[in-house]
């Protein structure tokens, strides 16, 4: 089982585009295929395909909901709180502050009086179903919420689930942008990450970033850049192929083309469309490369 | 003032919009700054000409991450147990922290009976005012890689960015959002004064603007929306106003001078102030401001 991580750190490289066409080219090879849409912001990949979905489930975190019958108002909650997300007001009474509350549940274990219990709030959601024989699994984070660490958390650890009770041949996960902890537990499942990038001063300096954030955490399996949307600029071409050659990692090229953003319009996958072009070749070469990983 | 640009999904042309914006109102309104709120990619130095001269530095310490004192552990693992965020492992029969996953919370330290976890403290990131090569002034704000408390790093860029432009008589601040809904982007868009969501025509990023828009009303902010690359489904954008319920200021077109301009590292206003989509830019921010 191959399990792929499609990710960069700037937004709109081209992340989801590349995962779709390497799940579909998987899919059309007759490999059983498990597609994870971990962009949970913005689940861009399920807008393109609208999957079936058979279940869902909450992604809930623990916020104090205190009983006042219990409460003696020693505040000694508000005083061990560190996100300062619980106030005592001046009748003695404890407000809680649920947007700052990072759910650890420290104030339940210090109170003396029992008086905090467990309350859920829901964060986001964890949906299964599937898409033309393909199982997928989408996260999403609930509007309003900052959460979005820990759903991406949840998720992976649910995913992975999934993926060790079920024998598939690949595994790709739309990442979200960034370079921060919630792409650690994505980059910590994957044994492939495909790093999607553009010729831009942008897209150089947030692969730079990217490249930083692999190694901050000891990244041991495989990596390939792709340099999307090239055309754009030469320069900027070249630094992208230096940068992979230092690192010695391979490079695929995918040149520039008004009509992938035309297929996102009509919610079609590029390679099932234009499977001959030179965006569909390169696309294929992309995919014949990670399956000689 | 501060302005926020953001989107709901990456990629759809915020830091665009943001350093043409922060171009224009400095140049042609009054004395602004630009917030980059996009921690985990700042680019918006880049897309305004890149430093010329740092004019402050500053190291954020908003971290703390749990250690364990191993010599004194005893083992009991209720430290484990207790962890939420499924931030300690047992690696060679020992509690370990995954500091990634740390939040820093405490509750470990708190339910070890050995008093063998301590927290210290950790670099969040850093901020930085930079006087770009174009005069424009821009705050950044850089997590570490692999990171967490992006939101604080935001207030505080915040923060830096009004003491700043109080300092300047700056009227307007120009906050560039990261992509996404989630923590930095709250931070970014709590208590200012407008949000500009920027749109496709495409189905990722309507949803994405659907969802900004919401999170902007779930703070009582007044929205506004820029389609970007309108051509690419016209009859889509024009829908767009209804289908979001806000209203749309301006179209963009799709042009490949956008990508040649950001290669220079200027906004296009500053790189071809003549060519069509900067007229159009022009009409859309002169509605704004």
């Amino acid at each position: 089982m191959k399990i792929v991580a499609i990710a960069g750190g700037k937004g709109g490289t081209g992340k989801t585009f590349v995962a779709l066409n390497l799940a579909y080219l998987a899919l059309s090879r007759g490999y059983r295929t498990l597609f994870i849409d971990a962009d949970v912001d913005n689940p861009s990949a399920s807008a393109v395909l609208k999957p079936s979905i058979d279940r869902s489930e909450d992604v809930a975190t623990f916020v104090p909901s205190i009983d006042s019958s219990r409460c003696r108002g020693c505040a000694k909650c508000v005083s061990m709180c560190p996100e300062h997300a619980l106030v005592a007001l001046p009748t003695g009474r404890i407000l809680v502050i649920e947007d700052l509350c990072s759910g650890c549940s420290l104030c339940r274990l210090v109170c003396p009086f029992n008086a905090i219990a467990e309350r859920k709030r829901v964060e986001g959601w964890i949906r299964v179903g599937s898409w033309n024989g393909m199982d997928v699994v989408v996260g999403e984070l609930a509007v309003g919420s900052r959460k979005d660490a820990i759903v991406i958390k949840k998720l992976m650890d649910y995913a992975s689930s999934i993926w060790s009770s079920h024998r598939y041949d690949y595994v790709f996960i739309d990442s979200p942008p960034g370079t921060g902890a919630k792409l650690y537990p994505i980059a910590k499942a994957s044994k492939i990450v495909v790093v999607v990038t553009e010729p831009t001063p942008l897209g150089v300096s947030d692969l730079r970033k990217f490249f930083e954030f692999l190694e901050s955490i000891n990244f041991v399996g495989k990596i390939v850049v792709v340099l999307n949307k090239r055309g754009l600029s030469d320069r900027l071409e070249d630094e992208v192929r230096s940068i992979a050659r230092s690192r010695n990692i391979p490079l695929i090229e995918i040149p520039y083309s008004r009509r992938v953003a035309e297929c996102f319009a009509s919610r079609e996958i590029y390679v099932r469309r234009y499977g001959e072009d030179a965006i569909g070749e390169a696309l294929k070469k992309l995919f014949d490369y990670v399956e000689s990983m | 003032m501060e302005i926020v640009v953001a989107s709901g999904k990456g990629g759809t042309g915020k830091t665009f919009i943001a350093s043409n914006l922060l171009f224009y109102l400095h140049t042609y309104v009054s004395s602004s700054v630009g917030i980059d709120a996009d921690a985990e990619a700042p680019d918006l130095l880049l897309a305004t000409g890149g430093s010329r001269k740092r004019l402050l530095s500053e190291e954020v310490y908003e971290s703390r991450k749990a250690w364990i004192d191993v010599d004194r552990c005893t083992k009991c693992f209720r430290c484990v147990e207790n962890c939420v965020f499924g931030a300690i492992e047992i690696v060679d029969g020992y509690p370990r922290i995954d500091t990634v996953l740390c939040e820093g919370c405490g509750v470990c330290s708190y339910v070890c009976p050995a008093h063998c976890v301590e927290l210290r403290q950790h670099l969040t990131g850093w901020i930085y005012v930079d006087e770009t090569n174009l005069g424009l002034y821009v705050v950044t704000s850089n997590l570490v890689v692999g990171g967490k408390a992006t939101g604080h790093l935001v207030y505080r860029a915040r923060e830096v960015g009004k003491e700043f432009a109080t300092q300047r008589s700056a009227k307007y601040i120009v906050i560039d959002a990261a992509a996404g809904i989630g923590c930095p982007v709250v931070s970014a868009i709590a208590g200012s004064n407008l949000v500009i969501v920027v749109v496709e025509p495409l189905p990722p990023s309507i949803q994405g603007a659907k969802r900004m828009v919401s999170l902007a009303q779930h703070f009582g902010i007044r929205v506004l929306g820029i389609v970007n690359k309108f051509d690419l489904d016209p009859e889509t954008s024009r829908s767009l106003g209804d289908e979001l319920g806000i209203e749309i200021v301006g179209y963009v077109p799709h042009s490949e001078i956008v990508a040649k301009s950001y290669a220079e590292m200027k906004p296009l206003l500053a790189y071809e102030p003549n060519h069509e989509v900067s007229k159009i830019l022009l009409d859309v921010f002169r509605s704004i401001a």
